[in-house]
């Protein structure tokens, strides 16, 4: 990764997270989590989208997703600070903080899936890296195409799924590293979402999240929340997240 | 709520997650004695009409019914919403191909566009009153080591004193294996299934285990508090 000064044009991140009306007639708070960052390192601007689900079965669920967030943020900030390491590290990193973050809580108490999105700029490109721990969908939508991460796995039902602290395998973790120049658009959903959305329609979600870019932040997020409340699905239940990611092009 | 024309309602499904019940019902010869088919009927057609007035649920209740006797098993009722399910009364007659059931109960739970992976997870439940007249052995490690269809919730009834307690126990472990000697506790039993099954379809987790309860005489079944 070349360091270079840049200047970001016309980024966009916004996302909003809401308890499904299960947790909500149970009298239960949201088990998702979700956030983004940015922050400055010697090569540029680096860019950071989080969403945790927290296995609803789990009693520290919450706090598990929770968690999961603060580990992967604090993981990639790391990460992101040594160019040109191997994306493993970053997973593992990940899982060391997660466990450290919920400790003393048993961590299969705590489990939760993890979608990451990170940007990293890289001369006048992106270097994009997407990790997938179970279901959700990552999607970027880039000069290159759109391209999508995670969504659940063939053998998994809803709430089947992996994630930090239930028993999985390194290769678990789906991870997806492109460069890429341009503008770019990165979205992530809690499957509260992505289950509801066919594959095929996540161009159309992207659109309509492109919609609500020129909002102002309170009014776009005000609406944001209201649709994933009044969410159109017959008897859903799930609580849902979005995040969205738009990053202009890097100018050198 | 809309952006443009685009609505959220265009791009999203139309259909609530279905919560699969299969019913793997053994109508060889032996279940036309005793009333145990007449039982196992009349059990059926109240848990499907319980299914279908369970509207308030976030999940929808998708019911198939295989039957299994003769040479091989048979779909009786395709898996469908329950409210949709009419439901003929089984007939009983020749053997009891339980290996058939559990191939094509795998087969199914294998399909994902039958049980797509926004289903919650299924239920199968296996009644039989005999002993497996096929190859049973190499279906049901199939079933058991299916990346998929092993994530079923299995249950299974023992009905009478001549059902292979041992087979049913390998299907569903013993916890969730009871045996029926009479027809009240056949009905006992679906109505357990069914009082779990609706729990689970309102629940905001619809995938905690389910213990099933003794089924003796005296055991306050009836008033068990889901």
């Amino acid at each position: 990764m070349t360091s270079t000064s840049e200047r970001l044009r016309g980024d966009r991140a916004f996302g909003a997270s809401v308890a499904g009306p299960a947790h909500v007639a149970a009298d239960l708070a949201n088990q998702d989590a979700w956030t983004w960052t940015r922050w400055r390192t010697n090569y540029g601007t680096v860019h950071c989208a989080v969403v945790c689900d927290g296995l609803g079965s789990r009693p520290h669920a919450r706090e598990g997703a929770r968690a999961g967030v603060r580990a992967a943020k604090r993981a990639a900030r790391q990460w992101s600070r040594a160019p040109g390491a191997p994306v493993g590290l970053l997973v593992r990193l990940l899982e060391v903080l997660w466990r450290l973050e919920v400790a003393p809580l048993p961590a299969d108490d705590c489990a939760t899936t993890c979608l990451l999105a990170l940007a990293l700029p890289d001369g006048l490109e992106w270097r994009l890296i997407l990790l997938a721990l179970g279901d959700g969908l990552a999607a970027v939508d880039s000069p290159e195409g759109l391209r999508t991460l995670g969504g659940r796995a063939e053998e998994h039902f809803t709430n089947t799924t992996v994630g930090l602290g239930t028993p999985h395998h390194m290769n678990d973790w789906q991870v997806h590293d492109m460069k890429t120049s341009g503008q770019v658009r990165v979205l992530l959903l809690s499957d509260g979402i992505a289950d509801d959305v066919p594959e095929h329609h996540v161009p159309d979600l992207l659109q309509w999240l492109t919609g609500l870019e020129d909002r102002p932040a309170a009014a776009r997020g005000q609406a944001l929340r209201r649709a994933l409340r009044q969410w159109p699905v017959p008897g859903h239940s799930d609580d849902k997240t979005v995040v969205y990611l738009r990053i202009g092009g890097v100018e050198a | 709520m809309s952006s443009g024309r685009l609505t959220l309602k265009d791009i999203t499904v139309a259909a609530p997650r279905p919560l699969p019940v299969l019913l793997l019902l053994d109508v060889s010869g032996s279940m036309a004695e005793d009333g145990k088919l007449a039982a196992l009927n009349t059990a059926v057609r109240d848990m499907l009409h319980a299914f279908a007035q369970e509207q308030a649920g976030g999940a929808e209740i998708h019911v198939a019914v295989l039957a299994f006797s003769g040479r091989e098993a048979r779909v009786h009722v395709p898996l469908k919403p329950a409210r949709d399910v009419k439901f003929e009364a089984l007939d009983a007659k020749g053997h009891t191909p339980l290996g058939s059931v559990l191939t094509l109960t795998t087969r199914i739970l294998d399909n994902r566009n039958l049980v797509p992976g926004r289903a919650y997870r299924p239920t199968v439940v296996l009644v039989s009153d005999g002993v497996p007249t096929d190859e049973w052995e190499a279906p049901l490690e199939g079933l058991l080591t299916s990346p998929r269809a092993s994530k079923a919730v299995r249950l299974a009834l023992a009905v009478g004193e001549d059902a292979d307690l041992k087979v049913l126990t390998r299907f569903a472990g013993e916890d969730h294996v009871r045996r029926a000697a009479e027809a009240r506790q056949l009905r006992r039993f679906f109505r357990f299934v069914t009082m779990s099954v609706t729990a689970r379809s309102r629940s905001a987790t619809p995938d905690q285990v389910v213990t099933l309860p003794d089924l003796g005489a005296d055991d306050g079944f009836d008033d068990l508090d889901l």
